[in-house]
């Protein structure tokens, strides 16, 4: 039954989790959007000792975290963060989400008001075997990571590293760390290049500031 | 509380001083109670604590038929819902007070934390170190989802610590007290964390 507040630890994190967790400083003011079972959160405090919050859409997902005694809340990126004073939060987290909002610029201009930095990882759809896939077969590609058909996918909005370089540009964010890694969590060989990160990189995580 | 639960609370006031044996509140004195008044006001607000679902589920339209077939009184059967409303009347009467119910509801009527901070709920949070829960219930048209929703956005907008979960259930208001698991998990989770953030663990 309830097993109340389970330490989680860094081994057992996601990987995407894991490299977002090294770029938050101990002790910050987290609020992490699309949170799931608040596992970031619960290790952020753990670990750090970081005041983090949650936001997560799915009410079954919310109720299994306020279970483990975690601050989540249910709601949706797209409408809650206008509510949040600015600079409310040291880091703004949005993991694996961006591709499902609705409106994925106006969410970051939110985090980056909200917050003074923002994290950011997402799949990388311009991954080679997925531009293969669509360049081979002329299908919609469907690889591990983009792994549910076009007509039911919750991904409305998948970009690639080069497009999210572009929106960072085009918006004024100053992009003080970013890496790509496969699934695994490798960096390596194509730690320095966007360009063969785009290529080569299964996920990216950014971490951002508004230029001031 | 909105309109509707100041409106229904009127309701039940009303039945209450419609009753003879009120006496403009006095009636302590002459040893009686408005029993008729008081339980009419407990069948209007024991509505408002369940569900169309819950009420279907449990009654429907079933009838319990009555005692003695009279032909000169054709629809003397007695709808399940309404004896059960008749039980809930008839045994608050005997733990509840008139007086006391009305000036409950009053005070329930005007408690707005709002006013109390100028108008702006968000103002009446600001620099809260508090910890806060909100739990709704799908099915709770007393406290609808949305007034909780309100609640968690004043929140917001002081960046205080909040949790928000809407429980899906067909039991309505009532279910706070009912077996329900997930409430149950999400208090429980909320306590515990709450308490490890306190020191307390």
């Amino acid at each position: 039954m309830d097993q109340g507040p389970v330490q989680f630890l860094a081994k057992n994190l996601r990987v995407d989790l894991r490299l977002i967790a090294e770029m938050i400083a101990p002790g910050a003011r987290v609020l992490d959007i699309g949170c799931g079972d608040g596992t970031l959160i619960d290790h952020l405090y753990r670990t750090k000792g970081c005041d983090a919050r949650g936001i997560e859409i799915d009410m079954k997902v919310v109720t299994s975290a306020i279970a483990r005694g975690l601050p989540v809340m249910q709601g949706d990126a797209d409408v809650d963060l206008a509510h949040y004073p600015d600079g409310a939060f040291d880091y703004v987290v949005l993991s694996r989400t961006l591709q499902a909002v609705g409106r994925p610029r106006e969410v970051l201009r939110q985090m980056l008001r909200i917050g003074t930095r923002a994290v950011v990882s997402f799949p990388n759809f311009g991954h080679w075997q997925v531009r293969l896939q669509l360049l081979l077969g002329g299908r919609m590609p469907m690889t591990a990571v983009w792994d549910r058909p076009w007509y039911e996918t919750p991904n409305i909005h998948p970009c690639t590293i080069a497009d999210f370089f572009a929106l960072c540009a085009a918006e004024g964010y100053e992009v003080e760390r970013w890496l790509a890694a496969d699934e695994a969590g490798r960096r390596a060989p194509w730690r320095r290049s966007a360009r063969l990160a785009n290529l080569f990189g299964e996920q990216a995580v950014f971490l951002l500031r508004a230029r001031r | 509380m909105g309109s509707a639960n100041i409106a229904f609370h009127e309701v039940g006031r009303q039945a209450i001083f419609a009753d003879p044996n009120w006496r403009g509140g006095h009636y302590w004195r002459a040893g009686v109670i408005p029993e008729r008044g008081l339980a009419v006001a407990r069948m209007v607000a024991h509505i408002t604590y369940l569900s169309e679902q819950a009420l279907t589920r449990k009654f429907g339209r079933r009838l319990r038929a009555a005692p003695i077939a009279d032909p000169l009184a054709p629809f003397s059967d007695v709808f399940e819902v309404e004896s059960y409303l008749h039980h809930q009347g008839s045994t608050f009467v005997r733990r509840f007070d008139a007086n006391s119910y009305v000036t409950i509801t009053r005070a329930m009527d005007h408690f707005d934390l709002a006013a109390e901070a100028g108008g702006d709920l968000a103002a009446a949070f600001r620099g809260t170190p508090t910890r806060f829960c909100l739990v709704s219930f799908s099915s709770d048209w007393l406290f609808p989802t949305q007034e909780s929703r309100a609640i968690v956005r004043a929140l917001n907008q002081v960046a205080a610590n909040v949790s928000f979960v809407e429980i899906e259930t067909d039991k309505g208001h009532d279910a706070f007290l009912l077996d329900e698991p997930d409430f149950h998990r999400t208090v429980a989770g909320f306590l515990a964390g709450s308490a490890e953030h306190a020191g307390l663990g």
